[in-house]
Formats: C-alpha cells, structure tokens, sequence
C-alpha cells in the first residue's frame, strides 16, 4: 500500500512538475482577413480533412466533407500550406487573395511517408536505419487471432512461429536470429507508445500498422529493452471530416492438417503377428477422430469512428468465439477499444486518449491428450462396459507407465482460464511555439489472469486416487508508465533542418499472485471453485503459495537528426537508462546510437532510379533479468525442521547473491541501402548486419564450494550474429483492370556464434567450454542428452550418436567414432555423440503476390523456413516394433528393418540417434484470400461492402515427419531456453488448417 | 509580461531537478515475499528457522543420488532397463556395472549434496559468531548451536571424503577462496576427526524431543566410530580402538537398545524408536524426500496401497542378495502367493500382488516371447498377466537381465520401510541414518579385526544378538562365503559382512563395507548373471572413488581430478 502511494505521489510530482514547465512559456499571435475555398483529388473528387496552417503558425483548419475550408484572421503576406497523407504538400501564398482552390496531386508511394519510430515519427527518407513498416492493406487476411500473426512473413529477418494449431497458445517471435540467450528473446513491444504492451490487449482488427525497428539503432532510444528489436504497434484512429461505422465479421472452419502417422487397428493388428507383442483388445478405435473435431470459429469487430474540428475518435468491440480441434480446447474473447483525440487552446494543446479492456474465458484442454492419442492401442476400446472398468467411468484404460486414455482426459478433467487486461494512457502534446513542443504521457496496464484445473475423481490420470484434485492459480501485473519529452524542429542553416527531442522516462511494474491445489474432494461438483472443500487442507497436504515482486525502470534519452539537402542524414540518440535489477554499483546504463544515410539518386542522375539511399549505423541497447532481487541475498522458507518434537520452518538463503549484476549489452552495425526505381515500380531495401551481444546474463555453473548453490545468475560471454536481408516489392502490373504486385522478404543468416560463455564471478576464474543439454526423456532416456552448446561453435548443435544401420540380428548400430582416449574403442557411449544438424533456421523467406482484377482481388502469400532440423522425439520413442506392448506404433516402424535380411528391429526401447534428426525445410501456403468489392452507389446508405473467403497453413511441402516443421526455438521441456533449439517434443499440439468467409461493411 | 515569467520558470526548473535528484532516480528494490539479512535474525523463531536450514541438507539422504552411489553400485540394489523404461541413457546401468563416468550427472548430485551442507554449515557458524560478535547473541548460546553445525558438517564432509575421496576443505563462509583446490582425503579426515573431538563433547546428552532428528552427543559418537571404523579405507591407518570406545560409550550409557521387532524402526510411526541415535524425520507433508515407495513399487501396486500417484517401477533388489537371507528370517518376508497376499512384512517384497481388496494384479502389458530375438531369445514374462516380482516358483532368475529388456515385473522389490495405505509419493516413516544395531555390528567388526580371530566371542556375542532378535540361529564363526559368490572360497569375516548386509540393507552401508573387506570392485560377480551383450563392466581398483563431475572440474580450476578418471 504504501508503494502505491508513494509512487502515485511520484507521478503526480514528475507530471506536474514537467506540464509546468511547460505551460510557463507563453506565446502570442496576431490577426487580418479571411481565406476560404474548395480542396479536390486530380480527378475532381473533393479531399476531406486536408490539413490547411498558415505557414510559421499552428494556426489553421480542416477541409469538410466536400473538400470546403474556411480560416479567419490570415495576415495578408502569409502562406497557406496545404497536407494530407499520400499527397505532395502544397504551399500557396494569400496574397490579394480570399479564395484560394486547390488540387492535390498523389505523392510517389513510399519516400514522402512518415514513419513511426519511437518517441514520434520521422519522414521515411530520413532514416538511416532499417525499419519495416507494414500496413493494414498488407496485413494477413482470415483467422487471425494475434496481432503478429498480421505480419508473419511479411518483415524480412523476423521470424514469427507457432508449432500446431492451439488457439491458446503464442507466437514465438525471433528477429535477426538470436541476440541474447536470457530473457526477453522476442522483441520489446510498444503499442500506441506503451513500452512493454501486451498485444493480447489489442485486438487484430484495431490495428492501422506495425513497425519494427531492427538494427540496435533504431532500438536504441529504447535502451534497455532494445536488444531483441521493437516491435510499435499503431492502432486505429478516427479521421476528421468522417463518421464512419465499420464491420467486419467472418466464420472459420478449422481442421486437423497433420498429425503423426500411426497405426489403425489392422495395421496393428499385422504388426503384432510378426512381432507377437501386445494385447489385441477386439476394438477398432481412431483416437485421433475421438480426441478432436472440425472447429467452427466466430468473429466480429464493429467501430465507429469520425472526428470534428477538435475531436477525432474511434471506438471499437471485437467479439472472438473461437474453437480448438481438439475436443474442449478454445476461447472467447471480448474486446473494445476507444482512441479520443481533443485539440484545445487553440489547437495548441492535443489530449490523446486511449482504453483498451479485454477479457478472455479459455479452455485450454490437455496437450497429452495429443500424445496418448497418437500412442494408445488402436484395438482398445474408448469405453467399456466391464465392471472392471466401473472406477474410471467406463473409461478404457491400462496400468502402464504413462499411459492414458486420452478422451477420458479431455472428457472428465478441465483446465480453464479468465484473463482480463486493461490499459489506459493519456498523452498531452503542447506546442510552446512554432517547431517546439512538449508532451506527457502516461499510462497504466494491468492484466489479471486465472488457472483453474479440475481432475475427477475417477479419472485415471493427474490426480488419479487424490479423489478429486484441483488446481487454482490467480497472476496480476501491471505496471505504470510515465514519459515527457520535449521536441524541436527547426532550421541550423539554409539546407538544413535539425530536429532535437530530449526525454524522461519512469516506469514500474508489480507482479503478484497465489497457487493453490489440493485434493480429496466428497464430490466432483465444485470443480476448483471451493477450495476448502479439498480435505487436503485438513491433512496437511493441500498446497499454497502467493508471492509479489516489483521493478522500475527509469531513463534520460535525447536524439538529433539532421537532414542537409534532403541528401545528408545523420541520426544520433543515446538512451541513460537505470534498472532497480541490478547491483547497487551497476544500476545504470548508456545505450547511444549513431547512424547515417546519403541518397545517391541526386548525384547519380539516372532516370529509372527515383531513389537510392545508402545507410550505415550503430547501435548499443542492453537486456535485464528476467526477474527482480538477483543482486541481493535474500532469505526464504526452505523446508521445515523438526524442533523441541514438531515441525518449524527453516529458513536458507534462495539463491546465491550476485552484487555485481549488470546489463547485458548488444552492439550491432547495420549497413543497407533502400532503393526506388522506375517510378516506385520496383522499391526496396538491403542491409546486412552483425551483432555482438556481451555481459550475456545467464544461470551459470559456479564452484560449490565456496558458493552453496551450484548455479548463480551472472554477467559473462558473448554472441554473435550477422545476416543479410532483403526486402522488394515489384508492382509488375499497373492496369485500369488488373493489377499483380509481388513482394520478396528473404533473410539469411550468416552466423550465429556462442563465442563464449566464460568469464569470472568473485575471483573465480569460470570456464564454460562444451556442454550437453536437454534430454530426450521418460520413459527411460533421461540421460541422452541433445543438444551441445559449446563455445566457438553455432548455437543450436544437435547432438546424436550416429546411426549406421539396423543389423543382421535387428539392432541399431552406430558409429564408432571416438572413446576416452580420442580414438574409437569398440564401444558406443557418451563419446561417440558428434553434431549432427542445428536447430535454428538459415533462411527465412516471405513470398507475398497480389492480384486485382476489377472488383476482385487475390492474395497468395508462401512462407518458408530453410536451414534448421528438428529432432522428432515421436519417432525416437515409438519408431520401436518392440514397444507396441505398451504403445502404438508410428506407421514407418514396420519398415526399422535390416536392409538385406529384413529381420524386424528387435531393440526393446527407443534409442535416440541421428536417425531421428530430420531436415524442417519447408514452404507452406500460410495466407491466402480472395475477396470481392460491391460497385456501390454513391449517397447509398453503404460505402463500402467487401466479402471474402481466406485460407491460412493451407498447405505446407515438407519432408519432415512430424506433424510441424516450424523452428522450436527453444527447448519446451525446459523453460524455452534459447541454447536449446530445435527439439520437437512429444506434446505439440496437431497442425491444422483454417478456411474462412467474411464480409466488411461500410456505412 | 514575459520578464515576469522568468523567475517562475527558474523556480519550477529547480523544482524539476530536485525532483528528479529524489525519488524520480530512486532504484533501490523493494521486496514484499522474501526476507534480507538486514531485516531478519531479529527473534529467537528466527535464529532456530536458521539453523533448521543446516538440517533440511539431509533431505536427500534417504532416496536421492548419496543413495544412487552408496547402494546402486553394490549387490543389494540395481534399476534394470525394463524395455522403454529405466534406461536413462544407460546411467543406472552404469552405475550397477561400475561404467559410470564424469559425465554422469549423479556425480555433480552427490557433490552438491555433500557440499550444500558443508556450505549451509560454515555460513551458519559465521552468522552465529557474527551475531556474537554484533552482541545479539551471548557467547555460551552460540557454541552450542556452533558446535552442533560443526558435528553436522562434520556428516557432510565425511561422505564427501567416503565418496570423493579427494576434496576442497573449506572451513570457514567469510574467508573461503574463490576456487578451493582439493585436498588429500587424509588430510581432510584429519580436519573433521579434530572438528568432531573437540565439538562433540560440546553436544547435548539428552535423548528427547529437543535432540530428535538432530545431532547429540550420541550422534557425535557415532559419527565419530563410523569414519574411525572406515579410517584404514581413508588414511590407511586402522583405528579399531577409537571404534570400540566410542561404540562402549553409547553401549555403556544404557540409553539405547534394540527393538524388540526388528520394524518397529521401519514403519510408518517409527519415531519412537529405541534404536535411533539419528534420524532424519522425513514427513509427507513438514519433510519431504523420501520417495522410496515411488521407486520401488510398480505402476500395478498404486492399486496395493490405494497411492495417490502412480509408482516408476525402477528399484529392486538382487536374487543372491535376497537369497542370503534365510527364510525363517524375521527381516526376509514372505513372498505373495496364487493363494493370496503375504501377510508378513520383509526388508523384500516378493511373489505375487494384489490389490487392496485382495484381486490378484494382472499385467496387460505383459511381455511376450520373441524367440526370434537374438543372440539371446527373448523368453517373455512366464507368469503371463499375473504380476509377480522375481518370478519365484517358476525357476527364472528374479532378475532375467539387466537390460535392455528386463522383465516389467522384475526383482523382488525393496519393502524395508513400510508403505502408508493412501500414500503420497513422499513417505512419513523416520529414517534412522545412525541405528543402536549398527553401533553393535561396529564395534563387532572392530573387534574381530583387532583380535584377527573368527571365534572372537565378544564379536560373535554381538553379532548374535542381532541374529536372536531377527529370529536365526546363533553363529559360531565369522568367517564364510561372501553372499554375492556362494560358489566362491570362504572369506575371513565372510558371515559378519553378511550379516551386517542383512540388518543394514538399503541403509548406506554396502559400498562402505564392500570396500573394507576389499570387494567392491569384484563386480563382476554379482552381475555377471544378469548382464548383457554390449554392457561394459569395469573392475579398476580406482572406482572405490566417484570421480568429480565435469561440470565441477570447468566451474573450479584448482579442483582434481580423481586418479583414473
């Protein structure tokens, strides 16, 4: 309580002590005629909401309706300056005039537009770094549910992925490859200026654009968190002259696309008579078909939007109604949004507000429903009528080690969740005077989400003989944030225009929550919604937890641009951000960047180039923790200690302490150049990039003793990345009826170094060199471990013994190719293991074409990933003949023979090899619509109607497998550690396809 | 009108900046669920939650990796590969063939088991002299708690030596060095022996609720007798008469003595027992870890004891281990028959399981025969669907291979402890780490090793108190064939090693022993029945020690390596 008040008070301090100083700098002004008149299109249609300023003023006004503006008091030696989005600015002088009618003409696409960049916009000629920027016409069409989905493929280098068809789950977003290998490995977002967003609080329909800053750079001025690029997020805003309502709505038909190939119940059934293994049940049961069904989707947005002189606003509702393929998996979702833009004192001041609330009711089922399915007996039945089988309701089941009839799963237990999100900001803009203005900004978020688990009583699964066991879990963030910065635009010299913008940014967060299970329930009635009915709690044996932290960041950062001649761009910042994360004498950090650009179409004076602008940069940004107090020795419950005859609780350091804790730091040089040829026929952009990341912050090995845990979290190694990149769009035709453009978004990476992970933590000389992590798992192969990360070497190594063939008498064999000595010694073990592929991907490509065809229009966008290789833990489990006593087979398991006798595989259990490491390479349909365009009349009640029906994971062309070739960018058994990529465990969740159908209304 | 603006302007700067010079720059953290020094150690609950911390180490004692060495690599206990399970990349098999390597992470387990109680230990006693020091503490309540921590890491450093032999000796929290070089293992010996004389006597007497589950003066005592008893091992210089003072001074204080029921120290409440003079009081709910029961027992036998959580099936026991007890042993047990359920319990489950309602348990997933499996044809499971540990009656070994494709049912299984009906997967039963009979069994040896005679009548006196109370008949000589090798030569001390396997089974005393009567490394002759094509065993002299897990080696330079490895 008292840090709320204490930091509310805070707030109100760095607020008004800023406004303030602000609001003392007064301004006047002066006043003469009137000028009005008509604002249309090069074909004659009247332009609403043309900005009109008399030049050197913010004085002016908008045109209305039908292109009609009207300003009062306009000196007599003034000029007018006439703007609007995608046409060339005009400047026209009122001299001995009253009326003044003018034609805007279309701005050549791309070099004029205005790009956000953090902390306000820039003109996209200016900068010289690499930011892509999508907008809402290029976005994704059809089932879409998250925001990045809108422009998976679409940004050259950023790699937006999800293993399988869970609609509860997210998107892994990587971009440049891999930049630290702690927390935060996906880029930092901001949306509408709110540092660190969740974008499950936005609603893909309320999204005008995404940007992402790539180089460190662009991401500098965002300092601290900058590391893994940023992704700014702009949503929708009210236009003035217009009032608009908007609906979109579509249905969607989702359906299992793959799953892994196992056997049915004759298969099985042939199979057992070679190998004589298993029990034949008498059933034909597709467990697949059982487990999963054909979801049908809902989706609905309406918003209104307008905006008067002063006002411009939207608001929207987004309804979700979204089913999962596999039974009780899916969501719904409730959404609304509200952007006010008010301009006061005589427009000098700009009040932006912003709301947006959430709230989403989920089932998230059972992911090892997908496992079971895949490997319960086809022969068995789901239910059976057997008294046996009485205690389990019927369900099928057998006592084996994990092994569970998967309906039985997914029909008698639940997993469900409530989150609700909130966010509100509000931002005041005041100009001082002409090119010199001043803003505050804050916003708060937060976010309450809750678990609830219920496992019956009779199932045979989690929980089996707790009778009855449930699982209540409650998480709330949220974090405030508050910003001013004040910002000039002016002229240095005849050629050249400056602009300076100097900051201050406060922003804390606070997380809490509590956990709660229990079992031993008298009826399955209350779910997990009476806790104290769990007679665990009288025993002793129910569970609680609750825990809060908190964190602050606050930083100082300032940017110059300098623009000579529309020729010469320079751009520096520098970010002096502090986090409470680290020790005492490292709280502080200096992330500065640099960067320059020349366009080279002035001096090259070639006809077809329109623009040719060649840019180079630098950039630092850092990376905290992922948690609070790392820095500290704190002291926390450890278990208990019997004392004086009863039990107390003891009390033990939680980790060991590390004072000098640091920023983890990125320096990265990107060298690119964007391009426009043939009046903007083809346009794009290459750069190249490398990026050193240091001071990793990492859970470390740290010698016990001294030390009481083996593991301290410390600053010590280095990676390194570099890539190149390209991204081009060609308008290939340009017809009155037809048009097709497409565009090319391939990036390659050139490296991706584990340089070193060594360094020193109190004087202790620390070597990292090689180590084998992860591990295939139970049933009994905790100890083959998969990957290797080792310094000097790629990240991502997979590791194998290497698989030679199925011998005469049936066993792997593998090859010898080391022992303790160096050499090969007759016998297969831990030294034999050698790198056999590598997780993360090479080549990641976007291949977007666009069709027009009078009313019609047609989008195909390919998406592929090239490079990586999967380790398909399916096959090394169950590509054994000899486990089909306890588990189904994959179908490709009657084929582990030897090659000239054919006798069957007769190892007894998986054995993970190179044999189960395969090639992810893969091109999938990932985006497809085709849409129509009703000829409307003019004055009718609509203005637009559009309908469409979209495709998304249409098809993918893959050798893989398993069920999805996409990247595991980390290992999901083992808190996605980045240094563990590429392993495809057991539970992912069945890749399917979507068609949809909607329709967009305009009235 | 705008001059008159400037001081105001300067006024709110000044504001501006002083704000900022406060709290606008303030990074100092704020905890809310965890606690610092600085705002702990304030009350007498607090200094007692601290030193509990030294005692919750011994958590891992019962079933976690000092198990995995002191017993899966000797004959008593071994987790074959039974098809898809327990392989683990080899790692159990290794260590019952003695093929384990410095990659095997129960070699990192075991040191951080060792160590984090050394460590929790030396931070305590320099809290402890700190708060003396700071005078919150007075001395005379400090030395006790201090040289209570003292016996406790001398426990810790003493397995340290008896596993690792060569080990950093790190004494004190404030001045350890970053990276401790290792120390000879006499030298360390030396360092503990000198530790425990001079803090043990420091210890309380008493034998009540202020000294249970910690270390007392008996405790001490033993600690004391068991490396006095392994010093030959550890330094190469015998000491039988320190083992026998110190054992006369527990046996002469009359305050312990043997159950009459040799489980009375095994059940569920065994907290009571005579025979403990240390126990870890290992709780389901206040002191969790002791997971034997999910070890052990098999995925059928959730149904035998109605367990909340379903059990992994792994650990058993070996036929000539459960061989070498007679079966009019009280501690053996009785085997489950096709007539129904044992009724009496055994240091073995045996036979055939049932349910709790007494239905026979039935094994769907049974293992059939592959004669077409080769080298070896694979027999299959002779009992069918009925489940039965080690097959007896049938006359297939109880153990049909090692791996990969051991029976699912398997070895008889470990029932020493006694499983709750309605367990968790953590057990309650105390587990007596120091026991009144192995303090007899201790001096027993001492006594037949200082008079080098096989009929040592106070020797065998003592040994056949323990057979009385097991309910055998009384023996004459020490001497005899090492249970493990029956077909082999008869073996000075042959019948006490026995028995002391017999009484201490499954308590962390096999390697040691194994060791002192110079047979640890004789593998091959408890596994040569059970292994197969493709397992390596290894029989090198050095594998008396573990070597130091890789990791610790790249984490501390000055550490060394373990000759061999």
């Amino acid at each position: 309580m008292r840090t709320i008040q204490n930091s509310l008070f805070l707030w109100r301090r760095c607020i008004l002590s800023l406004l303030l100083v602000g609001f003392s700098i007064s301004i006047a002004s002066a006043q003469q005629k009137r000028v009005t008149g008509k604002v249309t299109e090069s074909s004659g249609v009247p332009l609403p909401g043309v900005t009109v300023v008399i030049k050197g003023t913010s004085t002016g006004a908008l045109t209305d309706m039908d292109g009609i503006f009207s300003i009062s008091n306009v000196n007599e030696n003034a000029t007018l300056q006439f703007s609007f989005v995608g046409m060339k600015s005009q400047e026209i002088s009122v001299a001995g005039k009253t009326s003044i009618d003018v034609v805007m003409e279309e701005e050549a696409i791309g070099i004029q537009e205005v790009v956000a960049v953090g902390y306000g916009t820039q003109k996209k000629k200016e900068i010289t770094s690499s930011i892509a920027v999508v907008k809402s016409d290029e976005f994704n069409k059809g089932n879409v549910n998250s925001p990045v989905q809108l422009i998976q493929g679409k940004v050259s280098g950023l790699s937006i992925s999800k293993a399988g068809g869970n609609p509860n789950s997210g998107f892994d977003i990587r971009l440049r490859g891999l930049s630290t290998i702690g927390a935060n490995t996906g880029p930092l977002v901001v949306i509408d200026g709110v540092i660190g967003g969740s974008l499950d609080n936005v609603d893909p329909n309320d999204v005008e654009s995404i940007n992402v800053l790539k180089d460190g750079s662009a991401a500098a001025i965002y300092g601290t968190r900058g590391s893994s690029g940023v992704i700014l997020v702009t949503t929708k805003q009210g236009k003035k002259g217009t009032s608009v309502i908007d609906y979109n709505g579509y249905v969607s038909l989702e359906s299992i696309a793959k799953h892994t190939d196992v056997m049915n119940a004759t298969e099985w059934r042939a199979m057992k008579k070679e190998t004589g293994l298993g029990t034949d049940f008498g059933g034909d049961t597709d467990w697949f078909k059982e487990t999963t069904r054909d979801a049908v989707s809902q989706v609905h947005n309406i918003s209104l939007s307008g905006g008067a002189d002063k006002t411009t606003y939207r608001a929207s509702v987004n309804y979700r109604d979204i089913e999962g393929v596999s039974l009780t998996t899916g969501f719904n979702q409730l959404n609304g949004r509200v952007n006010i833009t008010q301009k006061a004192l005589d427009d000098k001041l700009t009040l932006d507000v912003n709301l947006g609330a959430t709230k989403k009711e989920a089932s998230y089922g059972f992911s090892d429903a997908f496992k079971f399915a895949t490997i319960f007996n086809p022969t068995a039945p789901v239910m059976s009528t057997d008294p046996a089988y009485a205690k389990w309701d019927g369900y099928f089941n057998q006592t084996l080690f994990d092994y569970y009839n998967p309906v039985q799963i997914l029909k008698m237990n639940s997993s469900t969740g409530e989150d609700m999100m909130y966010n509100l900001s509000i931002k005041g803009t005041y100009q001082i005077m002409d090119g010199l203005n001043i803003d505050a900004f804050y916003s708060r978020q937060g976010s309450n989400s809750q678990r609830s688990e219920y496992y019956d009583k009779n199932s045979f699964w989690v929980g089996a003989n707790r009778n009855g066991y449930a699982v209540k879990r409650q998480d709330g963030s949220s974090s405030s944030l508050f910003e001013s910065t004040i910002k000039y635009i002016g002229t240095v010299a005849t050629d050249a225009n400056l602009t300076v913008l100097g900051g201050y940014s406060y922003q804390d967060f606070v997380y809490e929550g509590f956990r709660m299970d229990g079992g031993d329930f008298l009826t399955d009635a209350f779910q997990s919604n009476n806790m104290g009915a769990a007679l665990d709690y009288k025993n002793g044996l129910g569970t609680v937890g609750s825990y809060k932290n908190s964190n602050k960041l606050i930083a100082f950062f300032g940017r110059v641009n300098l623009n000579v001649n529309s020729i010469w761009f320079l751009t520096a910042s520098a970010r002096y951000e502090g986090s409470t994360r680290f020790g005492d004498a490292n709280k502080w950090g200096l992330f500065p960047a640099i960067g320059g650009g020349v366009e080279l179409a002035s001096f090259l004076n070639l006809s077809f180039v329109d623009n040719l602008k060649v840019r180079g940069n630098y950039g630092l940004t850092g990376n905290q923790p992922s948690s609070s107090y790392l820095s500290l020795l704190r002291l926390g419950p450890r278990g208990n200690f019997f004392y004086n005859g009863k039990f107390g609780p003891a009390y033990a350091p939680v980790s060991n302490a590390n004072e000098d804790l640091k920023w983890e730091k990125k320096g990265e040089i990107d060298l690119g150049f964007d391009f426009s040829l043939m009046n903007s026929k083809i346009s794009g952009s290459f750069d190249f990039y490398t990026r050193t990341t240091s001071d990793l912050v990492f859970s470390y090995q740290v010698p016990v003793p001294p030390n009481l845990y083996d593991q301290a979290m410390l600053n010590l190694g280095e990676i390194k990345s570099s890539g190149l990149e390209l991204a081009v769009t060609w308008n290939a035709v340009q017809k009155k009826d037809f048009t097709y453009s497409m565009t090319l978004t391939p990036s390659y990476n050139l490296e991706n170094t584990l340089v070193s992970l060594s360094g020193t933590f109190n004087g202790a000389e620390l070597k990292y060199g090689v180590r084998d992590l992860s591990n295939m798992g139970s049933p009994g192969q905790n100890q083959a471990p998969l990957i290797r990360a080792e310094e000097g070497k790629p990240i991502g190594q997979i590791l194998a013994v290497k698989f030679k063939e199925i011998d005469e008498k049936g066993n792997f064999t593998f090859e010898d190719l080391s022992g303790p000595k160096g050499v090969p010694d007759g016998t297969i073990d831990s030294f034999d293991r050698t790198v056999v592929g590598n997780g993360l991907p090479k080549l990641l490509l976007g291949f977007g074409n666009d069709f027009t065809y009078k009313n019609w229009d047609m989008n195909l966008f390919f998406r592929g990933v090239f490079g990586h290789d999967l380790i398909n833990s399916f096959r090394a489990f169950y590509e054994v003949p000899n486990v089909m006593g306890s588990y189904n087979l994959p179908k490709t398991a009657k084929d582990m023979r030897n090659a000239k006798t054919g006798v069957l595989l007769n190892n007894s259990s998986g054995l993970y090899s190179s044999l189960h490491v395969e090639s992810g390479n893969f091109v999938s349909l990932d985006n497809a619509s085709l849409g129509y365009n009703f000829k409307l009349q003019q004055g009718g009640p609509f203005s637009k109607i559009r309908v469409y029906a979209a495709g998304n994971n249409l098809f993918y062309i893959t050798k893989y497998k398993g069920v999805d070739p996409n990247p595991r960018y980390g290992d999901s058994e083992e808190n996605n550690n980045p240094l563990q990529p590429g392993i495809d465990r057991r539970g992912t969740y069945f890749r399917t396809r979507s068609v949809s159908f909607g329709v967009n209304i305009v009235f | 009108m705008k001059k008159s603006f400037f001081p105001i302007r300067i006024i709110l700067i000044g504001f501006l900046v002083a704000a900022f010079n406060q709290s606008c720059t303030n990074l100092d953290e704020e905890l809310f669920s965890e606690v610092t020094p600085s705002n702990f150690f304030k009350t007498e609950e607090e200094f007692i939650s601290a030193l509990g911390s030294a005692y919750t180490q011994f958590g891992g004692w019962a079933a976690g990796d000092p198990q995995a060495l002191q017993e899966m690599t000797t004959d008593e206990m071994t987790a074959p590969t039974r098809g898809q399970d327990w392989d683990d990349g080899g790692n159990w098999r290794r260590l019952h063939l003695h093929s384990w390597t410095k990659e095997d992470g129960v070699m990192s387990g075991a040191w951080n088991f060792g160590f984090s109680g050394v460590n929790t230990a030396n931070r305590l006693i320099y809290q402890f002299q700190s708060l003396v020091t700071s005078g919150q503490v007075k001395q005379e309540v400090a030395d006790a708690y201090i040289a209570e921590l003292q016996t406790v890491r001398g426990f810790f450093y003493w397995q340290l030596i008896d596993m690792y032999g060569n080990v950093p000796l790190v004494t004190d929290f404030a001045k350890a060095e970053a990276t401790p070089p290792t120390k000879p293992r006499a030298e360390v010996y030396a360092f503990i022996v000198k530790d425990l004389e001079a803090s043990v006597p420091k210890l309380s007497k008493a034998i009540d609720g202020t000294t249970y589950g910690r270390m007392n003066y008996w405790a001490g005592k033993t600690l004391l007798a068991k490396l006095y008893l392994n010093a030959k091992v550890y330094t190469g210089t015998a000491e039988n008469d320190k083992v026998i003072a110190a054992c006369d001074e527990i046996i002469n204080s009359g305050k312990y003595t043997l159950e009459s029921n040799f489980f009375n120290n095994f059940n569920v409440n065994n907290s009571g027992s005579k025979e403990f003079i240390f126990a870890i009081p290992y709780d389901k709910v206040f002191f969790q870890g002791f997971n034997l029961v999910m070890q052990t027992l098999s995925y059928l036998n959730q149904a035998t004891y109605n367990l909340t959580a379903q059990p992994w099936n792994g650990f058993c026991s070996l036929e000539e281990f459960y061989n070498s007890f007679e079966d009019a042993d009280l501690r053996k047990g009785e085997p489950g028959t096709l007539a129904g359920p044992s009724i009496k319990r055994g240091t073995f489950l045996a036979g055939y399981q049932y349910s709790s309602a007494g239905a026979l348990l039935l094994d769907d997933g049974v293992e059939t025969a592959n004669p077409g499996r080769l080298p070896v044809p694979f027999l299959g499971d002779p009992d069918g669907k009925k489940y039965n540990f080690g097959s007896i009656g049938t006359g297939q070994p109880q153990i049909n291979e090692l791996g990969p494709q051991a029976l699912r049912q398997a070895g008889v299984r470990i029932g020493k402890w006694e499983f709750q009906m309605g367990g968790t997967p953590d057990m309650s039963n105390d587990y007596g780490v120091f026991r009144y009979a192995d303090v007899l069994l201790m001096k027993a040896e001492a006594l037949w090793r200082k008079a080098n005679n096989a009929a040592e009548p106070a020797a065998l006196t003592l040994v056949n108190q323990i057979r009385t109370r097991a309910g055998v008949s009384a023996l004459t000589t020490l001497d005899g064939k090492l249970s493990f090798d029956m077909t082999g030569p008869v073996v000075p001390g042959g019948e006490l090693f026995n028995e002391m396997g017999r009484e201490l089974a499954f308590e962390k005393s096999k390697r040691q022993a194994m060791i002192r009567w110079g047979v640890y490394t004789d593998v091959t002759k408890w596994v040569l029945p059970y292994n197969n094509v493709g397992d390596v065993v290894k029989t090198d002299a050095y594998r008396v020690l573990f070597p130091v897990h890789k990791d610790k080696l790249a984490a501390n330079p000055n550490l060394t390596q373990n000759p061999g490895y």
